[in-house]
């Protein structure tokens, strides 16, 4: 009768129009089944920086993004603003005292800090999560740290990094910013001398 | 084959201790009820916050449903033996060895979830078990009418008791009944935990061992529900899988409350 | 001589506890009670023709060596049986006593399911029988085979006295040699001597036994009818499963094909005829009315005829591999299979319950790891730490979600068709359907189906007039109901998974005055999905914990349990929004920017100073320490990595290991642990070390465990590791002049929080509520078909025909169509005849 070879064209359609529906939705599914337990992403959003091999990632100098306004108090209690280091290179670095990577990367901060001052270039530390002064005081004592440091125990500094931009995620974290006052590359490891030249050169390059 | 007389038996006598008997199941309730009311009372919070509270409330909800059907004037004054020898089982256990003193509630269960939540879990528990019985009996019921077809003859234990009970068709029918009206209740239960759990614990789904045997029984009676659909399986098969349905909804109960141990132990068990 | 007495007066005792020599020869007399039993003497010929390999009509004349070697043979048999048990026993003794309660449950439930399988249940089962057919050969070879199956087999005959003397050995073996009478597992040599012990009086009463059948044996030589006897058959009370399942499909079938059947009263051939019409019309009548689906089958190979040459190779592999996948799709989309899946899934989820899992408690994990070293990675391969994320359950769940969206879309199609299509014709023959009325009217044919159609209509039925009837249909909500509910697990499915590739988790541990921005860098652990992109998605925003109280419960039983836990804190948007107070408790956290934050846990973190050996401040603050039980109790470490130089000036670290109860019990009492949560008596005790604490290298360390390789402890006056309980505001020196520690007088709070985001939760939360609304309705509506015919009769009388058709489950049909057709008797009331007449209702 009509009505079943109807019904049975319909079928088809209907059975094409199923498999692609599970297709989908099971491809959803395998990678819910797959869900992170800890998976890295990097972000891959829009891929506006380029993650190198050993874990530092650089921006091409037109597509930097503006570094954000991070002015505050110094460990020793002075006031600091980013702002004033315009025109010169500024590597800021996530530390804290407590922090077994940072203490292992501090000489090498401390030697190149000291070497690249007269190219224009500033550190600037970050240390958060120290929840008094005293051990991050101690901690620039130990290992001749001479540049300046914001303190910044819970973090709210970083927070300033607006969304999608090279912001510190790990520490310790190095964040470069360019003559601009733009975020020119980073850093989620700790660096040794080679790497942090890597880094910084480049940028004491640009004019 | 037609229903059978009845646990009465059609005798007048035996219908009079029926009723006698009906009549002291109402006064048990109540006193019960009574019992649960005050124990309420006594921790100032809903009184289902441990293995004992559930239990007397569990109880309590059994037989109070078994007496709404017997009200709405239904035929399961048959069930009233088994579903009252149980229910003594499951007071001896709480007041043996469940019971704990009144205290107040531990902060993770401060929320009106409890209400909503605890309390249909205990009114899906006592529906279930009421068709649970229902499948017992109608197995029993079916070995013996399959007896009967072959011409054989019944013992004496199946002919004073199985031959009262009500077909096996229509012992089939109640089991299925009873089970398909409180399985979206059973839905909505764990779907309420699941929310609570939300706000409680910062996930609504973390595959604890009662949420995971929650969700266990939930497919087991779905698996029950759509082998009832598929004619073939209407009978013994399905019996038996609305028997393991129960006994997931057993173990989630009493197994994972004290041999498992999981956010949901509280005060102990 | 009095040991002898005793032994005759009470030779419970004298087996229990008594000497060995005395035991055997009352273990003799047993075997002897056993042999006389009516278990075993009455089948004492035949085992004997059986051993010997001599008929009964032989034994006469048969050599008695013969009949010594089969007897003895087989008392070999049983006595190897015997003694191994009991040595068995024996050995396992202890383990079984210490698991006597559970082995007693578990042997009770046993016992009522035996009791039920006596009673009938589960006969396909229960009453089969299962037989070796190779039976040892009858003569001496085989002699001691029987006698060992013998002793197996007929242990609930001899397992009283045997038992019994289990029993005794057992207890003998636990007291030891010298009598003790503590019940401690006993060590190994100890476990050798109780099993050589149980076997000697098991022995015994083999010999006791055995020494029976051979006296019995010469005795029976003249019986004369010795022929192996087997047990007695269960033949009657088998079941005939082909009649069995027969009685079930009458009984249950809700088909209607059965039901038409049962009646015919006319057997002339056009009523066969016409009974087959309306077989045709009746299947069309309950057309998709029940929507259960049916299976197709496809028969035979798919690919068909292969035509020559490359070409037709293609074709015909093209045809095949297109046939097996329609054929796997339409197996995987069958009911069967769906059944099988879902019980597959309630199956599956099963060891995750019963085996610690990674994502619930990590801890517990490595316990198990550590603990089973072997069982271990087995279960890692097997993937049973993580089982819901393990590819065998995401196949399980993947496949029943595909065959299930390979049901619904058809399914969907097929009810939008039924929806467009009007209900079917009445059949010719009403009186045959389950529920049916007829009365005779003087109303119109024409008015009654009038007045049908517009009742029907009110009470919002799908009708429309067809001939000489009014077809009507209602319940669609069933249907409709039943695809919600599957729909809406698809999109609760779907949330679900968007929820885990979104989501970020992380905790945090802040001390009171501290606080958390939610950048990666403020975090302790964090997790996310697959999808979720670090850089992006963090919602900014901060917080700080003011203050965290907790109060628990002082007297009484509950002593100790906690009552409220709160957590002050001030919080603000962005990263320099304005800033609000707030409190965050167990059930209620708090949400900012789409971020939930949760109070999950406390502790406690007593303030310390240390000072170098001039007196000098290098460290001062709260230091968290982890808590291991209820009363909180807790443990950690001091580090002071920077600063300290030791008495000659050199730069050293120094590590404390911290142990500190807030509620002390007392010196001298015997315990270190805490007896309340709250700070009622807060102690602090501490070791301490100098050295490297290792966090120079560049490796993580755990901050709460000292790592004492490079380390070396401070000694105090006597040369023991210096030790020190603290009450606050107490100082411990370092010896040497190294310095010093003191416990400030102050111990502040700290809470942990779980900061989370996951997108997706109000999708899942309306799948839900549609879950929930549709399967009630796919449960509770009833589908149903109620036709009206109005005819006129041979004496100008209307004669009204109502009748109504539901799914095999439906009770309330009778009762609605009565409630109609009372509706409709009250617009065309019946005629008043002086024939019979022909109103009722039948079910």
């Amino acid at each position: 009768m009509s009505l079943s070879r109807a019904s049975r064209r319909r079928s088809n359609r209907t059975r094409h129009a199923a498999s692609v529906a599970a297709v989908v939705v099971a491809g959803a599914l395998t990678l819910s089944a797959c869900g992170g337990d800890g998976a890295t992403s990097s972000g891959t959003s829009g891929a506006k920086f380029v993650t190198g091999s050993g874990g530092i990632s650089t921006v091409a100098k037109g597509e930097r993004q503006d570094a954000p306004k991070l002015d505050g108090e110094t460990l020793e209690g002075e006031k600091l603003d980013i702002d004033d280091f315009k025109g010169k290179v500024v590597v800021l670095n996530v530390w804290g005292s407590w922090c077994s990577p940072c203490r292992a990367e501090a000489p090498n901060f401390a030697k190149v800090s000291e070497e690249t001052k007269d190219k224009g270039v500033e550190f600037v530390g970050i240390n958060t999560r120290d929840d008094s002064k005293g051990p991050a005081i101690e901690f620039e004592k130990q290992w001749g740290i001479t540049y300046p440091s914001f303190y910044d125990p819970i973090g709210k500094l970083v927070l300033r990094f607006p969304k999608g931009s090279l912001n510190p995620q790990a520490i310790p974290s190095t964040i470069v910013i360019d003559r601009e006052g733009k975020i020119a590359a980073r850093s989620l490891m700790a660096l040794n001398e080679k790497k942090l030249h890597q880094m910084i050169d480049p940028l004491i390059a640009e004019k | 084959m037609p229903d059978g007389p009845g646990a009465a038996g059609g005798t007048e006598k035996g219908d009079l201790y029926g009723r006698v008997a009906v009549s002291l199941t109402v006064l048990a309730f109540l006193v019960e009820a009574g019992g649960v009311v005050a124990r309420a009372l006594s921790v100032q919070r809903a009184p289902w916050g441990n293995m004992y509270e559930f239990s007397i409330t569990f109880s309590t909800v059994v037989v109070g449903v078994y007496l709404a059907i017997l009200a709405a004037k239904k035929n399961v004054r048959w069930a009233g033996l088994p579903l009252v020898t149980t229910v003594l089982l499951d007071l001896g256990i709480a007041t043996t060895w469940l019971y704990t003193d009144s205290d107040q509630l531990v902060p993770a269960l401060d929320s009106y979830w409890l209400w909503i939540h605890v309390s249909t879990a205990i009114f899906c528990g006592a529906v279930f078990y009421l068709g649970a019985v229902g499948t017992v009996l109608y197995l029993f019921r079916d070995g013996y009418e399959a007896n009967l077809a072959r011409g054989g003859k019944p013992g004496a234990f199946a002919s004073s008791v199985l031959e009262r009970l009500p077909s096996a068709a229509s012992l089939d029918k109640f089991a299925y009944r009873v089970n398909a009206a409180v399985f979206p209740l059973w839905t909505f239960t764990i779907i309420a935990g699941a929310i609570w759990a939300g706000d409680a614990w910062g996930r609504y789904w973390g595959w604890d061992p009662k949420e995971v045997w929650s969700f266990i029984t939930w497919v087991a009676y779905a698996c029950y529900l759509h082998a009832r659909a598929t004619a073939g399986w209407k009978g013994r098969k399905a019996a038996y899988l609305a028997l393991f349905a129960f006994g997931c909804w057993l173990w989630n109960y009493y197994g994972v409350n004290i041999f498992l141990s999981g956010k949901h132990s509280y005060a102990g068990v | 001589m009095s040991v002898l007495a005793a032994a005759v007066t009470d030779p419970n005792t004298t087996v229990l506890n008594g000497a060995l020599i005395l035991a055997l020869p009352i273990a003799v007399a047993a075997g002897l009670v056993s042999f006389f039993s009516p278990c075993v003497l009455p089948l004492v010929p035949g085992y004997l023709s059986y051993v010997t390999g001599i008929s009964g009509t032989d034994l006469a004349d048969a050599r008695r060596g013969r009949m010594v070697a089969g007897a003895s043979l087989f008392v070999l048999g049983f006595t190897a049986v015997f003694v191994s048990t009991g040595a068995l026993f024996g050995y396992f003794g202890q383990t079984l006593q210490d698991h006597q309660e559970t082995l007693t449950r578990v042997l009770g439930g046993l016992m009522i399911l035996m009791g039920f399988f006596f009673m009938g249940l589960m006969p396909w089962i229960t009453q089969r029988e299962f037989r070796f057919h190779k039976r040892p050969a009858a003569g001496l070879a085989g002699a001691p085979v029987l006698g060992a199956l013998f002793g197996i087999g007929w242990a609930p005959c001899t397992g009283p006295t045997l038992g019994s003397r289990h029993d005794a050995v057992v207890h003998r073996g636990e007291r030891g040699a010298r009598g003790r009478t503590d019940r401690r597992v006993l060590p190994r040599p100890r476990r050798a001597l109780r099993a050589r012990r149980d076997g000697v009086p098991a022995g015994a009463r083999c010999v006791r036994l055995g020494q029976e059948a051979l006296r019995l044996g010469d005795a029976h030589r003249r019986t004369d009818d010795d022929r192996d006897r087997h047990p007695a058959r269960h033949g009657d009370l088998e079941r005939h499963h082909s009649g069995h399942a027969g009685l079930d499909g009458q009984l249950h079938g809700g088909d209607l094909s059965s039901m038409s059947k049962t009646e015919t009263t006319d057997e002339t051939a056009a009523a066969a005829a016409a009974a087959e019409h309306d077989e045709q019309e009746f299947g069309e009548a309950g057309a998709q009315l029940s929507t259960a689906p049916r299976e197709r089958a496809v028969p035979g190979s798919f690919g068909g005829v292969m035509q020559p040459g490359a070409a037709g190779r293609i074709a015909w592999a093209w045809r095949e591999t297109t046939g097996w996948v329609r054929w796997f799709w339409r197996q995987l989309t069958s009911m069967r299979v769906a059944l099988i899946l879902l019980f597959l899934l309630s199956l599956g989820a099963i060891p995750g319950s019963l085996v610690p899992q990674t994502g619930v408690d990590e801890t517990k994990v490595e316990e198990f790891r550590t603990a089973h070293e072997t069982l271990a990675p087995v279960y890692d391969d097997l993937g049973l730490f993580n089982v819901y994320s393990s590819v065998w359950f995401s196949a399980i769940y993947i496949l029943l979600f595909v065959s299930l969206i390979g049901c619904i879309v058809p399914r969907t199609w097929q009810f939008v068709g039924q929806l467009r299509s009007r209900p079917p014709g009445a059949p010719g023959r009403l009186t045959r359907l389950p529920a049916y009325t007829t009365w005779r009217t003087e109303t119109d044919p024409e008015q009654v189906r009038e007045a049908a159609l517009a009742m029907l209509g009110r009470r919002r039925f799908r009708s429309h007039a067809v001939g000489d009837a009014v077809a009507a249909e209602k319940g669609y909500l069933r249907e409709a109901g039943n695809l919600i509910f599957h729909i809406a697990l698809i999109v609760m499915l779907v949330s679900f998974a968007t929820g885990q590739l979104f989501k970020s988790e992380g905790g945090k541990l802040i001390v009171e005055g501290g606080g958390f921005a939610n950048t990666l860098t403020q975090y302790d652990d964090f997790k996310s999905g697959s999808l979720f992109d670090r850089d992006h998605d963090l919602a900014p925003f901060s917080f700080t914990l003011d203050k965290f109280v907790g109060t628990y419960e002082r007297t009484g039983p509950q002593r100790g349990t906690p009552r409220t836990y709160e957590a002050h804190v001030t919080y603000a948007e962005g990263a320099d929004g304005a800033e609000k107070k707030t409190r965050i408790e167990v059930n209620r956290p708090l949400e900012v920017d789409g971020s939930k934050v949760y109070l999950i846990g406390h502790g406690y973190a007593p303030v310390v100073t240390v000072r170098d050996g001039r007196g000098r401040e290098v460290f001062s603050g709260a230091v968290p320490l982890l808590p291991m039980d209820s009363n909180v109790t807790s443990s950690g470490a001091i580090k002071v990595m920077d600063g300290y130089r030791d008495k000659d000036g050199k730069k050293d670290q120094l590590g404390f290991q911290a142990f500190f109860v807030p509620t002390f019990a007392g010196a001298g009492k015997g315990t270190m642990l805490s007896q309340y949560p709250g700070l009622d008596f807060p102690v602090l005790a501490l070791n301490a070390f100098h050295g490297s604490l290792g966090v120079d290298a560049g490796l993580p360390q755990n901050v709460y465990q000292l790592d004492k390789r490079k380390m070396k402890a401070f000694k105090d006056a006597q040369g023991a590791d210096l030790k020190q309980r603290l009450l606050p505001g107490e100082t411990m020196k370092l010896p040497d002049g190294a310095g010093s520690i003191t416990f400030e007088k102050d111990v502040k709070e700290w809470a942990t929080f779980q900061i989370s985001q996951q997108p997706g939760n109000v999708p899942a939360l309306v799948g839900a509520v549609a879950a929930i609304a549709g399967l009630a309705g796919s449960l509770f509506i009833q589908r149903r078909r109620v036709w009206v015919r109005a005819v006129r009769g041979e004496d100008g009388v209307t004669v009204v025909e109502m009748a109504g058709l539901g799914r095999s489950e439906s009770s309330k049909l009778p009762e609605e169509l009565a409630d109609l057709a009372a509706t409709l008797n009250s617009q065309a009331p019946t005629a008043p005849d002086p024939a019979e007449p022909v109103e009722g209702v039948r079910a």
